[in-house]
């Protein structure tokens, strides 16, 4: 079957994580998906701009979602946030009849129309259920067997369809962590938010009793890294070390899902700046698994 | 804080959770709702202060009440908070006479019901005013500032992310393109997003919901 989707990777990624989209662009053309990207998409925007302006945010998360089922194509994302902001978009929509004529009255002024006909899907989704765990074992190349690692899964990862199982996508985390042969520790904080959103409102509260408490465990953990599927919580974890380095040093490693997955199925970590443009210890992975 | 002011705080410190000293002869205590009439009784009768004006900060979710008490060099706020989904408190007319046309102008402009209060009558408000209090904001949060701004900048650029030409020579080099949407200028795109904020009358100097 061959899988197509309208890729989106999200501004975080395009702008500040390049070396994680190469990582993305690697695993995507691996397994043969097909992507196509589009100019008239807008920011999604973030879910949280509904606490401004709730229409706002709808109808402009409903537009992009609206030229994506003009192409007949699901919505392919790495970015949890984005893809948060799809998917309660698409769900309120669908769901909200006065909502739905308000924002459609709106789009079709603007020439558009959504009618509910495309999702937007995780890269884990994608990976997990289109992909397949087998056909992804096939292509590992590089065992990650020896390597430990921790898990942060991002707050907007929990959202599901009603009556869904919320760890539904978690889970699957977990499953393509472990596939490339890492072992998988956990401290049960992984539900805990990185304090991203938070920063936005009280910074110092946020890395004091968010962004320290998770790094504080994880480094007692002893792991020789911490995954995320998130941008944000990559940002902010690795950040926020820096900004912590004058109180306590962490040095804890932060990558990406999809550079996890890429090193297993053989991206040459010179190419896509693997230590270059991370802001915690990521050649201290590469040395534990044999590339460095 | 004033020996004089201190000792209205010590003798009421079960009441007050919060204090704040503007200057030594200036203080605010916080108190819940149903703890300020008996504060602003003991206030008056017992400190003589008398009651200057009450004002009112609407700050989306809720209400704050100021009552500033002044004697001599002294002034003494009672500031309360109340919701806005039930925005009631008693009145204190009962025990301060003054407080009976404060109180009816702070309901006329903001909708604050003052349980008991014996002459419940427009003041400020024509006596046929059916529209809502016309200082009254809609339901909803105070962004803080550094929120505030990241929307009007999302709004007013049109929900585009801007990319320097410092990460396009990265992406590039790294043999990706040197731009994708959502971060790809384009003026259609600009155009719709400011045409879907007219629609919706999104204020870019004040993003506050409707």
């Amino acid at each position: 079957m061959m899988l197509k989707y309208i890729f989106y990777p999200g501004c975080y990624i395009s702008t500040m994580l390049p070396h994680v989209e190469a990582a993305i662009r690697f695993i995507l053309k691996k397994f043969n998906i097909e992507t196509i990207e589009l100019e008239d998409l807008s920011c999604c925007p973030p879910k949280i701009n509904s606490i401004a302006d709730e229409l706002f945010w709808l109808t402009v998360a409903v537009r992009n979602l609206a030229i994506a089922e003009s192409k007949g194509l699901d919505i392919l994302t790495p970015c949890n946030g984005c893809f948060e902001s799809f998917f309660e978009a698409r769900m309120m929509y669908m769901e909200g009849k006065d909502l739905r004529e308000k924002v459609s009255n709106i789009l079709s002024k603007l020439g558009y129309k959504f009618e509910g006909k495309i999702k937007p899907k995780h890269l884990i989704e994608v990976l997990y259920e289109d992909v397949g765990l087998e056909k992804i074992k096939e292509n590992i190349v590089k065992s990650l067997n020896g390597l430990r690692v921790a898990v942060h899964y991002g707050c907007h990862l929990f959202v599901v369809e009603h009556g869904e199982d919320v760890w539904k996508k978690p889970k699957m985390t977990d499953e393509l962590i472990k596939i490339t042969g890492a072992e998988l520790v956990k401290d049960e904080l992984e539900r805990l938010c990185c304090g991203f959103v938070p920063s936005t409102v009280d910074d110092v509260f946020s890395l004091t009793y968010r962004t320290e408490v998770r790094l504080k465990s994880v480094k007692e953990l002893g792991v020789d890294a911490l995954v995320t599927p998130c941008p944000q919580c990559l940002m902010r974890l690795e950040f926020g070390q820096v900004r912590l380095r004058a109180k306590a040093r962490y040095d804890v490693p932060i990558i990406h899902l999809a550079e996890l997955l890429a090193l297993a199925l053989g991206l040459d970590p010179k190419k896509f700046g693997f230590t270059v443009y991370h802001k915690s210890p990521t050649k201290l992975i590469l040395q534990k698994i044999g590339l460095g | 804080m004033e020996e004089f002011l201190s000792k209205i705080l010590e003798k009421h410190k079960d009441k007050i959770v919060k204090v704040k000293e503007i200057v030594p002869w200036r203080v605010i205590f916080e108190v819940p709702n149903g703890k300020l009439k008996e504060l602003a009784k003991d206030v008056f009768e017992t400190h003589g202060f008398r009651l200057s004006t009450i004002s009112t900060l609407d700050q989306g979710f809720y209400f704050e009440l100021l009552y500033h008490f002044v004697k001599d060099k002294y002034i003494l706020t009672l500031k309360t908070v109340i919701s806005k989904e039930n925005p009631r408190i008693p009145s204190l007319t009962d025990i301060i006479p003054g407080a009976n046309w404060l109180e009816r102008e702070v309901r006329d402009l903001f909708g604050i019901e003052f349980e008991g209060h014996v002459e419940p009558e427009r003041i400020v408000l024509p006596p046929d005013w059916t529209l809502e209090p016309p200082l009254r904001k809609p339901i909803a949060p105070k962004l803080p500032p550094t929120y505030a701004e990241y929307l009007v900048n999302l709004t007013s650029k049109a929900a585009l992310a801007s990319i320097t030409g410092i990460v396009k020579r990265r992406r590039t080099k790294m043999g990706l393109p040197e731009v994708v949407a959502p971060v790809l200028e384009s003026k259609k795109v600009i155009e719709e997003i400011r045409k879907i904020s007219k629609e919706l009358e999104i204020d870019r100097k004040a993003p506050v919901g409707k």
